[in-house]
């Protein structure tokens, strides 16, 4: 079931900042839905949104945090999940809901060298 | 006052104008006047107006229409208009006719929203005190998710009613579209500046987002429509479709919303393809640069000839009204480069991780079950044979073209190989067709990209009943050993991970959840035993080999630890 990364040039452009952070902590976790063991390989489920608090070390680019700060995102229901710990280049975009995180896998998306050379291609 | 008109055109306007209930110069009239200067040995005054209307366009390039035309009597004409007139005139007509004659400099905007200088430190001007300013870039929303209504804030008016905004990824030349917002959350009308000073020249094209249009064949040509409410290009970028077959061109403007025009149509047919370019005027004026090919859906086309139904898209890519947000184009390359192995096979932008895995499984154990799955036929079709619940006696014979739904920026949006070139007359296409008469097979790419089992591909491709056994710790040396013989033998051996339910152990493990690996083999280095995988997107892997192909070798213990189910064929 688990798709590919996006290509990472159509996700840039919606992007408000990209960061390498860790999370510090899970601030909000809704309710995970627990799947029985099935014969299938894959199948449509869902890991459930939270709210995680992210440390900032480096700025990729964008204006929305500084390093050495922390920043409250939405990590959106979706394919992967966070706890406290996982790090790794954050890339973030402006939902109704706040800042987001973006990219189907979160920090496991792509590498931080390529979210740099998208970005630098993009003008960024 | 007895005005001494030299102009014709000019003279004309005026007498309308006084002899109207309602004399005025107004922001709208004042283009006629405009044209009536910038007429020329340039420009025609009917081809004068048409420019100077032309969506977009900003008050400086209307200047400049109009000041590249004008003569000295002209001059004079617009200094009588000023002086002796007696012609109301609303501030920014009369700010152009006072600029044209060098009695004041341009001003660029007028309104609630003014804005001064250029844009070389961010976006400055005045509005009224305590409004937020808000702005989106109308060169780059197209290639991007924006609606015309994204805006983001750039700044607030302070107390004096200035402000200093900055939008990012701003290049020289590119079109913004500001407005204000009040506290009570009403908004002015919309303001769409060029940006200048930022560099040195303009160098940033226009783009055009081929994904948004749509082409269908009626019986008066061809249509294109616009099928979202995100731009598809920036306001009055100039967008030329080029019939592939017939050479005949096709130059639009893109309008003020960055939509074609209504009711466009190309001259073709079914099956045509066109190629489209786009130019802001000041990069790419010539249309060499092509951005991509449209292909008319139906039709027969290609040197394979024939045009077979193609299975539908996945939910996820259909419009609302059931057509599908890609096209499809004719591929023409080797069924095979080399022998089939697993690093050909990269899964795509779809849910079926289970099928790549599979075949990637079946490739490296055994290629010629591949080759003898798939099959070129003498009038350029393919037919690949599967069998029906995993039973040799019940094949299932697929006849299908080459046609895959393809990125505008070119390669499949499914199933693809990285066997090399991902170009149409050179991708090599076992995988992408396989993968395409599966879900010919099963109804279409929904049916087959919601997830699915790995063990009952290999099944349905060998025509050999299945199994599959939990992973655990307590069975790891078993599941070892059972790999390592079925691999000898040349049976093919897939893997799954744990649902998305457990997706926490995997982040920052270069391991996904709730999906499909393919498993190649076991080894044993300095006393440990390692299970050797593949990620069937050809990429992302535990540990750091420098290569990042999906290749990657797993401690026994880790594949106990993150993986949930083994397939094996009985």
């Amino acid at each position: 079931m688990a798709k590919p990364p996006e290509p990472i040039e159509e996700v840039i452009p919606a992007a408000e900042a990209a960061v390498v952070a860790e999370v510090l902590r899970v601030v909000l976790q809704a309710p995970q839905q627990q799947y029985a063991p099935s014969e299938e390989t894959s199948r449509p489920t869902t890991a459930a949104k939270q709210v995680v608090e992210l440390k900032v070390s480096r700025v990729l680019f964008g204006g929305l945090v500084s390093a050495g700060k922390t920043l409250e995102v939405v990590k959106p229901e979706g394919a992967y999940a966070l706890a406290a710990g996982n790090h790794g280049p954050f890339v973030l975009g402006r939902t109704a809901e706040g800042v987001e995180i973006l990219g189907r896998y979160g920090p496991d998306t792509w590498p931080e060298g390529l979210v740099q050379q998208a970005a630098q291609k993009l003008g960024r | 006052m007895t005005l001494r008109l030299s102009d014709t055109r000019i003279r004309t306007f005026v007498e309308a104008q006084k002899s109207s209930a309602t004399p005025k110069i107004s922001d709208a009239n004042v283009l006629e006047l405009l044209a009536a200067v910038g007429d020329g040995s340039r420009l025609s005054f009917e081809k004068a107006k048409t420019e100077l209307a032309r969506p977009g366009l900003t008050r400086k390039q209307q200047f400049d229409i109009a000041a590249s035309g004008l003569s000295k009597s002209e001059k004079s004409d617009l200094g009588q208009l000023l002086d002796k007139s007696g012609l109301q005139m609303d501030p920014g007509a009369k700010n152009f006719l006072e600029a044209l004659i060098g009695r004041a400099p341009l001003q660029e905007t007028f309104g609630p929203l003014n804005i001064i200088g250029d844009q070389k430190n961010g976006i400055a001007g005045l509005a009224k005190p305590g409004e937020v300013i808000e702005a989106i870039n109308l060169s780059t929303a197209p290639a991007g998710r924006l609606h015309l209504t994204d805006t983001m804030v750039i700044g607030t008016a302070d107390a004096s009613g200035k402000f200093l905004g900055t939008l990012p990824d701003v290049r020289e030349g590119d079109l913004i579209r500001m407005r204000t917002r009040a506290a009570d959350g009403s908004t002015s009308d919309w303001l769409t500046i060029q940006a200048k000073g930022v560099e040195a020249s303009d160098t940033r094209n226009a783009v055009v987002n081929l994904e948004r249009m749509d082409l269908a064949a009626t019986a008066a040509g061809v249509t294109v429509t616009h099928n979202t409410g995100r731009p598809l290009s920036e306001p009055g970028a100039q967008l030329r479709f080029v019939n592939v077959r017939t050479g005949e061109k096709v130059d639009v403007v893109a309008t003020d919303k960055g939509s074609l025009p209504a009711g466009l149509l190309l001259p073709g047919k079914a099956g045509d393809e066109f190629k489209v370019s786009v130019s802001d005027g000041k990069n790419n004026v010539t249309h060499a640069a092509v951005t991509g090919t449209l292909k008319v859906p139906g039709g027969t086309t290609g040197p394979g000839g024939v045009d077979l139904p193609d299975p539908k898209m996945h939910k996820d890519e259909l419009n609302a009204d059931g057509t599908p947000k890609f096209k499809l184009e004719r591929f023409t390359g080797p069924l095979f480069i080399n022998e089939p192995t697993a690093g050909d096979v990269r899964q795509g932008a779809i849910g079926n991780c289970y099928f790549p895995a599979a075949l990637a499984a079946v490739a490296a154990q055994n290629p010629q079950v591949i080759k003898d799955a798939i099959k070129q036929n003498p009038d350029g079709t393919y037919t690949v044979r599967f069998y029906e619940s995993g039973n040799k006696n019940r094949p299932v014979d697929i006849k299908l073209d080459s046609d895959l739904y393809v990125r505008s920026f070119g390669g499949p949006i499914y199933g693809g190989s990285l066997g090399g070139s991902v170009e149409k007359d050179k991708m090599e296409l076992w995988y992408p067709l396989i993968e395409k008469a599966y879900a010919q097979w099963k109804g279409s790419y929904d049916a087959i990209g919601n997830g699915g089992s790995a063990g009952r591909v290999m099944s349905e491709v060998l025509g050999r009943p299945q199994g599959y056994e939990w992973v655990s710790a307590g069975n790891a040396e078993r599941l070892y050993n059972r790999i390592k013989t079925d691999i000898a033998r040349g049976v093919p051996v897939a893997a799954g991970t744990h649902g998305s339910d457990q997706a926490a152990r995997y982040t920052n493990t270069g391991v996904y959840a709730n999906h499909a690996y393919s498993v190649l083999g076991v080894e044993e280095k300095n006393g440990e035993k390692f299970v050797k995988l593949r990620n069937p997107w050809g990429q992302s892997e535990y540990g750091n080999d420098g290569k990042n192909d999906g290749f990657f070798s797993l401690p026994l213990s880790k594949f106990t630890e993150l993986y949930a189910s083994l397939y094996v064929l009985n």
